[in-house]
């Protein structure tokens, strides 16, 4: 098991670095740089700016001299906020991100797969339907359209939540649920379906020819075999959660990552662009690789079948 | 996401007419001030200050040698006395007792200092051509001259004195400007690399900086005149424009939309219906940019035919509706600058046999004449806008005109490069001189011309009215270039500027600079307001 993490671990860090450069070069490639604005600056100010960022050194040497900078674990600063550096701007915006998403979270977890079973459960019966309509409804209403119906509805009318803003715990409601929806959704469907399947499986038959009652099978038995792929999804999801939606961010006023992320990129503020980046990939490759090794200890089949095919899981 | 973009834009239109009849339900206490902002002010320092955020921001936590009151007249400040030479190119200003906020005496020294590194040749301060009017300042920033030979002296603790190159009637009005304030001498420094409590010599000190959320300052009760302050903290929510209108009318926020937000475009003809729609005229001018070193508006005769069949009434109407006003030359009428029309509002007739002229000196036919595409900045006013005019030219000259949107920078850098025939642009002013909108066209190499335009005359005049003594030869000298410029029609105006904001009526004493800052100084609440 060891071995096969060493290996994923060794690919994570080649995909970071293969990333990094692939950013580095497209961001540059877009037309625009930071200092480029409609009110044209003065050409020597617009130059000097250039200067004392790298900006007008060849783009390998800027590479190797951010590379260099990140070894030491400087991000650099932003070019577009004075003196703020993107160590510090994700240092003040993750936690909040991670915040709103891990509420967010701990809504979709339980509630997506306590749906999903009860669908499972009553698979014939109108909870099945009602679980799939509402998984279709989570599914294919974007966030931002039910996040402003919520926003509209609980708060501005019926004063239930505050409307926007960020510092406690009830401003944090309403985006939690704008932002959980979706993926409880998914993962009423995942669990719905994995779940009908696994129940068709002989040892299921077996358990029910034994008098087993059925929730007992399904909580007992069936649940560990379907946790292989909703582990899967929910790990990359969990990375994109927790560092932040754009648009629930915008809508309820709240200053976390995503808003950094989407307007460093038409600021053209390429440390910062950088920074999140590959803060992202890195949260992304943790979490994905701390989902296969629970993967690997619930199934312990996936090891071994790693090992026959020397092959990636 | 796109698809989905027309339902957003219905809910959000249901929005603003489900909520029109909201009443403020809360109340504000009633020296604290909440306003809505776009975004984070990108610096504290006046000195690299840009956006509109930090400006207001400025007028908030620093003070300069003159201040604009809540009047819009400009009085002494940190000076308590100017003296202005005969030749009007020496002033000597005579500073009265007052402390930073962290205790410390501000002095002449402060100033001097301020201003002689904002001009340092490896300071990157954006704003630095503003001082350049100082006697040796454009030298010393090109690193020819030493910093002694700058005409800026403080001869005493309290008395500065400044030179300039040539006699510039603004100048008092600049020494009321953010570019102008002093900055402390730990900020001068460079040793902080923290704003997160930056000392300044403002109505206001800053209290807390939670970034994307909150900005707040409180009375500084150290600022020499602090007994006409009367608002005890004011705070900047950083907040999305349809969020912020929300807010408003739940009663948690005192002002939206201009100068530190926008107003959702869709909201505006409802909020104007009303009655709640403030309007104040701005210092800028919406335009079509022509590239004319790109045919086919290498055309004199057909920049000023597209000029001319515009029907800005119409697109301020319809469009905009926001009371901008139709733009009958460059130079916004906030200005004071009374210049002629240059030409009526919608002329189709003048327009087509311009534009007959011009595709028969240059091309014969229409169909010979190069495709003629529109670009724009995606955005929502803009989209608009560009539809409404695309239908306007095709309708006046029977051509099929394209409209082209793209991203705001890779916009920027196409005009930068002259990969364009026209655009949708606008100019907004950072003083008000219209010197200001004028120097955009000095040259064909001037960083701001995107047009490319350029014209002997033109030059000269303005040259010229650097050099002049009497101010009102300098007008006549400026307006006889605004003349020029009209003729060459580099750019075809479209709209003055307007901002549009919404403010609780309670709130009195705001000053809002057609500039696009307020100041807060003597802003309060008026409690008999029901």
């Amino acid at each position: 098991m060891i071995a096969i993490l060493a290996r994923k671990l060794f690919y994570a860090c080649l995909s970071l670095i293969v990333l990094s450069m692939l950013t580095f070069v497209l961001v540059r490639i877009i037309p625009g740089d930071p200092f480029q604005q409609e009110q044209a600056l003065p050409e020597e100010i617009y130059h000097a700016l250039r200067h004392t960022y790298g900006l007008d050194a060849p783009i390998h040497s800027q590479y190797i001299n951010y590379i260099t900078n990140l070894c030491s674990l400087r991000l650099g600063p932003s070019l577009v906020y004075h003196k703020q550096d993107v160590a510090e701007i994700i240092g003040h915006s993750f936690p909040t991100s991670a915040l709103l998403g891990g509420e967010a979270l701990a809504l979709a977890i339980p509630v997506g797969i306590f749906l999903g079973l009860w669908s499972a459960f009553y698979q014939h019966g109108w909870q099945n339907s009602l679980t799939h309509i509402l998984a279709i409804i989570g599914i294919s209403v974007p966030s931002f359209i039910l996040g402003t119906l919520l926003q509209y509805f609980l708060a501005v009318k019926l004063q239930l939540f505050p409307i926007a803003c960020w510092g406690s715990f009830s401003q944090t409601i309403l985006p939690a649920i704008s932002l959980g929806a979706l993926p409880a959704a998914f993962i009423a469907r995942i669990t719905g379906a994995n779940m009908i399947e696994e129940l068709k499986q002989g040892y299921i038959t077996t358990a029910r020819a034994k008098g087993l009652p059925e929730y007992r099978i399904i909580w007992r038995h069936a649940l560990k075999n379907i946790l292989i792929p909703l582990l899967s999804y929910i790990g990359p999801l969990s990375a994109h959660t927790l560092t932040g939606a754009f648009i629930i961010e915008k809508i309820y006023g709240i200053p976390g990552l995503g808003y950094w992320f989407v307007n460093s990129v038409s600021n053209r503020d390429y440390p910062l662009i950088m920074g999140i980046t590959l803060f992202y990939c890195t949260l992304l490759l943790t979490i994905s690789l701390a989902v296969d090794a629970l993967s690997l200890m619930i199934d312990p089949r996936l090891a071994k079948a790693a090992k026959n095919n020397r092959g990636v899981v | 996401m796109s698809r989905y973009t027309p339902l957003f834009l219905i809910l959000h239109a249901l929005f603003y007419m489900g909520c029109s009849h909201d009443e403020t339900k809360k109340t504000t206490p009633s020296s604290s001030f909440t306003i809505a902002s776009i975004d984070d002010p990108h610096t504290l320092d006046p000195r690299l200050m840009g956006d509109l955020s930090a400006t207001t921001i400025s007028h908030m936590l620093f003070e300069g040698l003159m201040r604009t009151n809540a009047n819009g007249i400009l009085e002494p400040a940190i000076a308590n006395h100017v003296t202005i030479s005969e030749d009007l190119k020496t002033y000597t200003f005579k500073l009265r007792p007052s402390e930073w906020s962290d205790g410390t005496p501000l002095t002449a020294e402060d100033f001097a200092e301020t201003w002689l590194s904002t001009l340092a040749p490896n300071f990157l301060a954006r704003n630095a051509y503003q001082l350049f009017m100082i006697k040796g300042a454009k030298q010393f920033k090109d690193g020819l001259i030493s910093k002694k030979l700058v005409g800026v002296k403080a001869t005493s603790p309290d008395t500065l004195v400044v030179e300039l190159e040539h006699p510039t009637p603004y100048f008092l009005e600049l020494t009321s400007c953010h570019f102008y304030f002093p900055v402390h001498p730990e900020t001068r420094s460079e040793s902080t690399d923290k704003e997160d409590a930056i000392i300044g010599n403002g109505p206001f000190k800053q209290n807390r900086w939670e970034h994307r959320s909150v900005f707040e300052v409180v009375k500084n009760p150290l600022y020499w005149d602090a007994n006409a302050v009367h608002l005890d903290t004011i705070t900047l929510q950083i907040l999305d424009e349809a969020t912020a209108l929300q807010l408003f009318k739940a009663g948690s926020l005192s002002w939206v939309g201009s100068p530190l937000s926008t107003l959702p475009q869709d909201a505006v003809a409802s909020l104007k219906q009303e009655g709640s729609l403030q309007i104040l005229p701005g210092a800028g001018t919406h335009w079509f940019r022509f590239n004319t070193e790109r045919p086919p508006f290498t055309s004199e005769k057909l920049r000023r035919a597209f000029a001319l069949a515009l029907d800005r009434q119409a697109i301020v109407d319809h469009v905009t509706q926001g009371n901008q006003r139709p733009a009958i030359g460059i130079i916004p009428p906030s200005f004071g600058f009374n210049h002629q029309d240059y030409y009526k509002d919608h002329d189709i007739e003048q327009a087509q046999k311009l534009f007959k002229e011009a595709v028969e000196e240059n091309w014969e036919s229409i169909a010979a004449m190069p495709q003629v595409t529109l670009l724009y900045a995606a955005n929502d006013r803009n989209h608009k806008i560009a539809q409404a005019v695309q239908h306007q030219w095709n309708q006046a000259f029977n051509i099929n005109l394209l409209i082209e949107s793209g991203e705001q920078k890779i916009v920027t850098d196409r005009m930068r490069s002259g990969k364009y025939q026209m655009s949708v642009g606008s100019w907004y002013a950072d003083i008000l001189d219209p010197i200001n909108f004028l120097e955009i066209f000095q040259s064909r190499d001037t960083p701001t011309n995107q047009t490319f335009w350029h014209n002997g005359a033109y030059t000269a005049l303005l040259e010229k009215s650097a050099l002049e003594q009497e101010p009102k030869n300098r007008l006549k000298t400026l307006n006889d270039a605004e003349k020029i410029l009209m003729e060459g029609m580099p750019v075809a105006p479209l709209f003055y500027s307007a901002f549009n904001y919404l403010k609780t009526d309670k709130i009195k004493g705001v000053y809002f600079s057609p500039l696009g800052y307020l100041d807060f100084k003597q802003a309060f609440f008026d409690e008999d307001v029901q």
